[in-house]
């Protein structure tokens, strides 16, 4: 039958056995598009409809805990009888007010209090921020653990971007206490949720304090044209410098001492005493000068008979004689012996007025 | 031959107009369905740009913290630590590149998990920090990261730790 041909009849009416199965067969075919088309349609509408509402309460969550941070003194990361909690603690004129975030059983909810409570606890009312979340896990990072941070999701090393220099860990008292009456302290660190949902885990990093600042600052003098240590100590001159400390190094060397000669004797209570006979002693001292021009001060007493003139006494030091040194009860009481003691007291003296500063008020 | 594709004083739709129609309708069909994945996938990609986001606000967070307080080690004396404060080159490098990931869920294609690519970089004269974040534009080709979202701060100046001391050098009273 060619195409020239009628394909249907128009005077005997009805359609021909071909055209009706044409036309079924056509009907099911576009039928079976719909159908599967409609099914297609629904499925993506309704994943999109998902995807957007899921989105739309992860951002929500995400953005109000953001919110929470930026308004707090401290954020805490607690152990609960439901997991973790994450506390935001604000504090106003008005008091101290607790914004909790835990996990009931897959539902991330937020309650405010006027304190530390238990976000477990069903009967406490609480604002549902998100609902199906298949895991919640809160963590406190110090600062000083940030050069060695890893991404959570990966697992990668995502610290590259701080220097190598480590990061103090800085602990703000917030003057809050918590229900046990424990301080709860502030600071540098962060607090790390990790919240997975649908259709994403969101990581969401918190600084968790305030920034609070309190150091002292500790006067160094320059020493200029009066100053005290001038005579004593010239080459302090200019120098910026904060506290001075006396030491001395009794070491048994041939510059500085001479081994003692001793022996005991037998008092009249029958005691054993070591007595010394004269010999040529000495010792070197020093002053160490602390601050931004720190510098150490060396100095050596002249050599002295000691005791004077030849006698013999009972040893007023604490001699190790196995070492052949001399270790001094003061210095005051060594420089009296070895008769230094005006050029060894001015320096002395310097050295204290440095320490107490009152030298250079005038 | 002659072809008589339509009808004429009968009325009616010849075999060559009911096919034809048919093909519109199926090529519709096929178009529609084609594109439907598409607009699943644009609105993962709004996903993935929100998950960027918040990777390069992390960033910004971590950044923050470690620049707060200046270590008290890093500058003993007032001078110079003054000078040192006034940018936190102290605290961070000039430029890195790290990855970082997100964790998908339901994606159609089946991806729960794409690499993004982080680099940081520091401008000590204008003491801004500034993160960017690529990531694919399609979660379902995930090796091409042809987005990229940038977020960048300006940080206050380091404070001292409570408790700590510092040096300041003052000039001997009889200069002052």
């Amino acid at each position: 039958m060619g195409w020239s041909e009628r394909q249907y009849s128009a005077t005997e009416g009805g359609f021909t056995l071909l055209e009706v199965l044409v036309a079924g067969m056509l009907f099911v075919l576009v039928a079976a598009l719909a159908l599967d088309t409609l099914r297609i349609s629904d499925t993506a509408v309704g994943f999109s409809a998902m995807h957007a509402a899921a989105r739309n309460a992860l951002s929500a969550t995400v953005t109000q805990m953001r919110e929470d941070a930026r308004e707090a003194v401290a954020i805490e990361a607690r152990s609960t009888s439901c997991g973790a909690a994450l506390e935001f603690i604000e504090r106003d004129a008005a008091g101290i007010e607790v914004r909790t975030y835990a996990d009931r059983a897959g539902t991330i909810v937020r309650l405010v209090s006027s304190g530390t409570i238990d976000p477990c606890a069903q009967t406490i009312p609480a604002r549902i921020l998100l609902s199906g979340a298949s895991g919640w896990r809160v963590a406190a990072i110090p600062a000083s653990s940030l050069p060695a941070h890893s991404d959570p999701i990966s697992g990668v090393p995502d610290d590259g971007f701080l220097a190598t220099r480590p990061i103090a860990d800085v602990a703000v008292d917030t003057l809050v206490r918590d229900a046990n009456g424990v301080t709860i302290r502030g600071g540098n660190g962060i607090v790390e949720v990790q919240l997975a949902a649908d259709p994403v885990t969101a990581v969401v990093d918190l600084l968790r304090g305030q920034r609070a600042s309190g150091a002292t600052e500790v006067l160094a003098y320059a020493c200029g044209g009066r100053c005290a240590l001038n005579a004593s100590f010239p080459e302090a001159r200019g120098r910026a410098l904060v506290g001075c400390t006396p030491s001395t190094l009794f070491a048994n060397t041939p510059q500085y001492v001479v081994p003692a000669s001793f022996r005991s004797v037998s008092g009249a209570n029958g005691v054993t005493q070591t007595v010394v006979t004269s010999y040529l002693v000495s010792g070197a001292y020093a002053f160490a000068f602390g601050g931004p021009d720190a510098f150490v001060a060396q100095r050596s007493w002249p050599v002295r008979v000691w005791p004077p003139n030849g006698a013999t006494i009972a040893d007023p030091y604490p001699v190790v004689y196995g070492e052949d040194a001399l270790a001094a009860l003061s210095f005051a009481r060594i420089a009296a012996d070895v008769g230094a003691t005006t050029t060894f007291g001015a320096q002395l003296a310097a050295c204290a007025a440095m320490n107490q500063e009152s030298v250079y008020a005038n | 031959m002659q072809i008589d594709s339509y009808s004429d004083a009968e009325g009616g739709f010849t075999m060559l107009e009911v096919i034809v129609c048919v093909g519109l309708v199926v090529s519709a069909t096929v178009i529609a369905l084609g594109a439907l994945p598409v607009l699943i996938r644009q609105s993962t990609r709004g996903i993935v740009r929100t998950a960027a986001v918040e990777v390069a606000r992390n960033v910004l967070v971590r950044a923050e913290a470690a620049g707060t307080y200046l270590p008290p080690d890093a500058d003993a004396t007032a001078t110079t630590r003054v000078q040192t404060t006034n940018n936190h080159t102290w605290a961070f490098v000039p430029a890195a590149a790290f990855s970082s990931a997100v964790s998908l869920a339901r994606v159609w294609c089946g991806q729960t998990q794409i690499t993004v690519n982080v680099t940081t970089t520091y401008d000590a004269s204008t003491d801004l920090f500034r993160v960017n974040v690529a990531y694919p534009s399609d979660p379902c080709d995930a090796t091409a990261l042809s987005a990229q979202v940038t977020l960048a701060q300006r940080y206050a100046p380091a404070l001292d730790p409570p408790g700590s001391s510092y040096v300041v050098p003052i000039a001997d009273p009889q200069r002052q």
